[in-house]
């Protein structure tokens, strides 16, 4: 299950960076690869049944935190 | 965003859909019970105000969006920080939507699909759409408006018929303070959640302010809202609307006229589908221009598809589950955006003002 997952995505990076490297702008590659590699792997990492930490519960305990728990 | 112009009409447009979102699902000032149709209307009058000064600080900077202000105003490091904490207000946002949909596609629209599958159409569409610009969306939301509002028509006249006036009453039987967290509620969700489009409006062609469009788009997304909830209530009644996730769903689907007018939620999941593909894309306008002007590039649309695969995902790991999300939504979402909503546009005013002001009085002293 997750091989597909990685083969859907080397096969988006494929179509989407012919167009990008003809631009030879480096910040953009380099901004476009990391953001696309972090959500690989997340993703892979999802299919597996991972469970990943939310930052709601984050969330949740600093405003609790400031605003008290009255609710 | 530099060349691309949407017409003041558009604007309008685009603010109701993005308004109805997802509260069409989910409903909105629901810790009133039965005055929450209160609550919506003393909400909208205080985001008139809130509405207002958004469209100011806009005003102050033509052709600049909150992103070049937050730079103009404080600098660039602190405004770009500023920006960071605004784009992932942005992004929170939208992935909530997303897991909304979510939510409402896995338990009634398709129970039995794995809800990755109509997810991923919805993110290609997403990034098609954000691909195309914002240009584009202008001019299909023109349409599509009124396809919603036709179909909304058509069904809330249809459930006249379930309509009971008694269970509106008694009227502020439970005391204010149940109303003012409603109003609070409501407030927060989805009226100030307008603070999005000061990141996504740069240029409005012919239009000196932005007063008449975000006013005119808040009173008709607040329209639908409000005749939504007030239909839900005479319908449902309060109790039954607090019990489902999804009130304007079941009170759907008790219209019943003859063989012909049964089943008719799939009006809903179509305003639905419209109204939230709005709603996620303006979010990812905001997500994407404010990640290009951050970190200095001079297109978005290139990083379209890692951002929206990127929400996309965020979108399963936020919640573990649908009770976390509605109690996550109910109770600390209106304190969580009150800082990105009130206080740093209110900052950004300010300071806007202030600077307006000097510069004004160095130039008269010259």
């Amino acid at each position: 299950m997750f091989l597909l997952v990685i083969i859907s995505y080397i096969i988006v990076i494929f179509f989407q960076t012919v167009s990008l490297l003809k631009e030879k702008n480096s910040g953009k590659i380099i901004f476009y690869f990391s953001l696309i590699i972090l959500s690989m792997i997340i993703s892979v990492l999802l299919s597996l049944g991972v469970q990943l930490p939310s930052p709601s519960n984050q969330i949740k305990n600093i405003v609790i935190l400031i605003f008290g728990k009255n609710d | 965003m530099k060349n691309e112009a949407i017409s003041e009409r558009q604007g309008v447009i685009l603010i109701t859909f993005f308004i109805v979102g997802s509260t069409f699902l989910i409903g909105t000032g629901g810790q009133s019970k039965q005055d929450a149709w209160i609550a919506i209307i003393i909400a909208i009058s205080w985001s008139a105000i809130l509405v207002l000064m958004f469209s100011r600080i806009l005003s102050l900077y033509p052709g600049k969006d909150l992103f070049d202000i937050l730079q103009i105003i404080l600098g660039k490091f602190i405004g770009k920080i500023i920006s960071i904490l605004m784009i992932w207000f942005a992004f929170h946002l939208g992935t909530l939507v997303i897991r909304n949909l979510s939510e409402f596609t896995n338990s009634i629209v398709f129970p039995d699909t794995p809800v990755v599958v109509p997810m991923l159409f919805f993110t290609i569409l997403l990034i098609w759409g954000l691909k195309e610009g914002i240009e584009v969306l202008g001019r299909w939301s023109e349409f599509f408006i009124w396809v919603v509002i036709l179909i909304f028509i058509v069904i809330s006249t249809l459930s006249i018929s379930e309509m009971d006036i008694n269970r509106l009453k008694p009227i502020l039987n439970n005391g204010l303070t149940p109303l003012l967290k409603g109003t609070f509620s409501s407030f927060s969700f989805p009226f100030g959640e307008t603070v999005v489009f000061t990141m996504v409006f740069s240029n409005i062609s012919k239009a000196k302010n932005y007063n008449k469009t975000f006013i005119v788009g808040l009173a008709l997304g607040g329209l639908i809202v409000f005749i939504a909830k007030i239909r839900n209530l005479l319908v449902l009644g309060s109790g039954t609307v607090s019990r489902f996730y999804f009130p304007s769903s079941t009170a759907t689907s008790l219209i019943h006229i003859g063989e012909l007018l049964q089943r008719l939620e799939m009006g809903i999941v179509m305003i639905l589908l419209i109204c939230t593909f709005i709603k996620t894309i303006i979010c990812l306008f905001a997500v994407c221009n404010g990640l290009s002007k951050v970190f200095g590039f001079d297109d978005y649309r290139f990083m379209a598809t890692p951002v929206t695969l990127l929400m996309f995902n965020f979108s399963f790991i936020i919640y573990k589950s649908s009770m976390e999300m509605s109690t996550w939504a109910f109770n600390i979402w209106p304190y969580y955006s009150m800082v990105f909503e009130v206080i740093i546009p209110l900052v950004v005013f300010i300071l806007a003002e202030i600077k307006g002001r000097s510069s004004a009085a160095t130039s008269v002293n010259k």
